[in-house]
């Protein structure tokens, strides 16, 4: 049985462990140089027996029972685990596409190099993950100029239930005291011009009340995040994100998927979903605690959806001028009436660059009204035309 | 790190500094910071290990 994860974050390397432990042979491809992804990269050491570990490795489609890599090369596989996790999702505003303005994540694997890149910084967006990213980059030394949550932790009063059965995320929050004392809730960044930086009251859709100006070099955003599906654009989804069943069956045949791909829930339910993902795929029974902690995890997770959901006002704090997609230089007044995604890309321009839509479909979708229809990409990467005949195999 | 970065020499820790407003996401996914690097093009600057010596050109 040739099991394949792809993906070595804390999803990716559960499945490869478990699927082993079960008897399949793994091979588990990641595109780093180290596995742990997006959270724990450089913290996890990962060698299990049973597991070959591609490091260095992109994979970029499925055709059948194969899975192509970069290199060239292919993988044969029964079964085949997407463990991709996501990316952050930014809302563009007047300077978004300037200098001085990056992901979360970007922030987040910048600071695990001991990187900040500026001394005045600034973290935007919502949900709870914008928290490890400012004591990142205050235990480097920069000077946290504010961390601005749009969202109103008020919405977490109505969670009781998933609260309970996370207790210990609760917990964790007592490790960002430092950043938490300068979170501000319902404000967002809305401009940035040079070192000026537009911070806003929002009301509960997001739009403007007042605003105010700070001086920061660096904003870093997130308002939630996007799954990276796009090794399997037929699978059904939800949201973007992939549906999948109690064995973490997608809906093509042979393919599962754990973690951040099927839902937002933190590390702890990656890995429970990763433990069951390959277990399945090994025609083994998944161990009733990972079914468990699933179970918790979810509830947890829709909370989070919940609570950290993008409000629409965001839309009111683009300029016509303003750059909804970066490859492609297409602003809000460039965005056509079009009645579906396909034919708003081929009129504007939008989400027809080199990163396919990855960062402004989704913003597009919404300020057009266009019904957003996952990201269905046939290739996961570009590959330069050359490679697909004679490169050398890059893989180490 | 010295490089050097469209043909003018630069001291930098880290290659998201040479590419203020193109390094945005960090992880490979928006393909901004796209530069020829020691004559390979296209690669995604982010995903690549910085070294000494290093010849990053985002211009002919
Ligand atoms: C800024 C930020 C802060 C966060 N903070 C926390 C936190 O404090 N606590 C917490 O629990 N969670 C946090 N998270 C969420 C965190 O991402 C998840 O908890 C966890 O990493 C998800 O695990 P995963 O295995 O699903 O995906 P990931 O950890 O993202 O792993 C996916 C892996 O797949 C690889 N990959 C993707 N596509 C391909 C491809 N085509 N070919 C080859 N390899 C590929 C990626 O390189 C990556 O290594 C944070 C996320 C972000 C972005
Ligand atoms: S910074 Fe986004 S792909 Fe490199």
């Amino acid at each position: 049985m040739r099991i394949v994860v792809v993906g070595a974050g804390p999803a990716g390397m559960a499945a490869a462990r478990t699927a082993a432990d079960a008897g399949a042979e793994v091979t588990m491809v990641d595109s780093e140089p180290e596995a742990g992804g997006q959270f724990l990269r450089g913290r996890a050491k990962f060698e299990h027996r049973g597991v070959t570990h591609l490091k260095n490795t992109e994979a970029w489609m499925v055709e059948g029972h194969t899975l192509h890599l970069r290199g060239p090369r292919q993988l044969h596989f029964d079964a085949l685990i997407i463990a991709t996790g996501a990316y952050d999702r930014p809302l563009p505003f007047p300077g978004w596409d300037g200098p001085g303005v990056i992901t979360a994540g970007a922030a987040q694997a910048l600071a695990k190099q001991g990187v900040t890149l500026a001394d005045r910084v600034i973290v935007a967006g919502t949900g709870p993950f914008l928290l490890p990213v400012a004591t990142a980059l205050q235990n480097l030394g920069a000077t946290l100029v504010g961390v601005y949550e749009a969202n109103s932790p008020l919405a977490w009063a109505r969670e009781t239930k998933a609260v309970l059965a996370n207790r210990h995320k609760i917990a964790e929050l007592a490790s960002y005291r430092k950043a938490l004392s300068h979170l501000e809730t319902r404000t967002a960044v809305i401009a940035k011009h040079g070192d000026r930086v537009t911070v806003a009251k929002l009301d509960r859709h997001w739009r403007p009340v007042s605003h105010r100006t700070e001086h920061a070099d660096l904003v870093c955003i997130g308002y939630g995040f996007l799954p990276r599906t796009d090794l399997v654009p037929n699978a059904k989804r939800t949201n973007d994100f992939l549906d999948v069943d109690e064995l973490q069956r997608t809906s093509v045949e042979n393919v599962y998927a754990a973690g951040e791909v099927t839902g937002i829930g933190g590390a702890d339910l990656a890995e429970a979903e990763g433990i069951i993902a390959g277990a399945a795929a090994a025609h083994q029974e998944p161990p009733l605690i990972a079914v468990e902690a699933v179970r918790r995890g979810r509830l947890f997770a829709q909370a989070l959806a919940r609570a950290h959901a993008v409000q629409p006002g965001w839309q009111t704090w683009l300029n016509p001028d303003t750059t909804v997609c970066r490859c492609e230089k297409v602003s809000l007044a460039d965005l056509t009436d079009a009645a579906s995604m396909r034919e708003l890309k081929l009129t504007s321009r939008v989400a027809m660059g080199r990163c396919q839509g990855r960062i402004c479909a989704r913003n597009a979708a919404d300020l057009t009204g266009i019904p957003f229809d996952g990201q269905r990409r046939v290739i996961a990467v570009p590959i330069p035309l050359g490679e697909l005949a004679d490169l050398p195999e890059e893989t180490s | 790190m010295k490089v050097t970065f469209n043909g003018r020499d630069r001291e930098v820790s880290h290659v998201a500094e040479l590419l203020p407003g193109r390094f945005f996401c960090g992880i490979g996914v928006c393909f901004g910071c796209v530069a020829e690097i020691n004559g390979v093009p296209e690669v995604r600057a982010c995903r690549h290990q910085l070294r000494d010596g290093d010849e990053i050109r985002t211009q002919r």
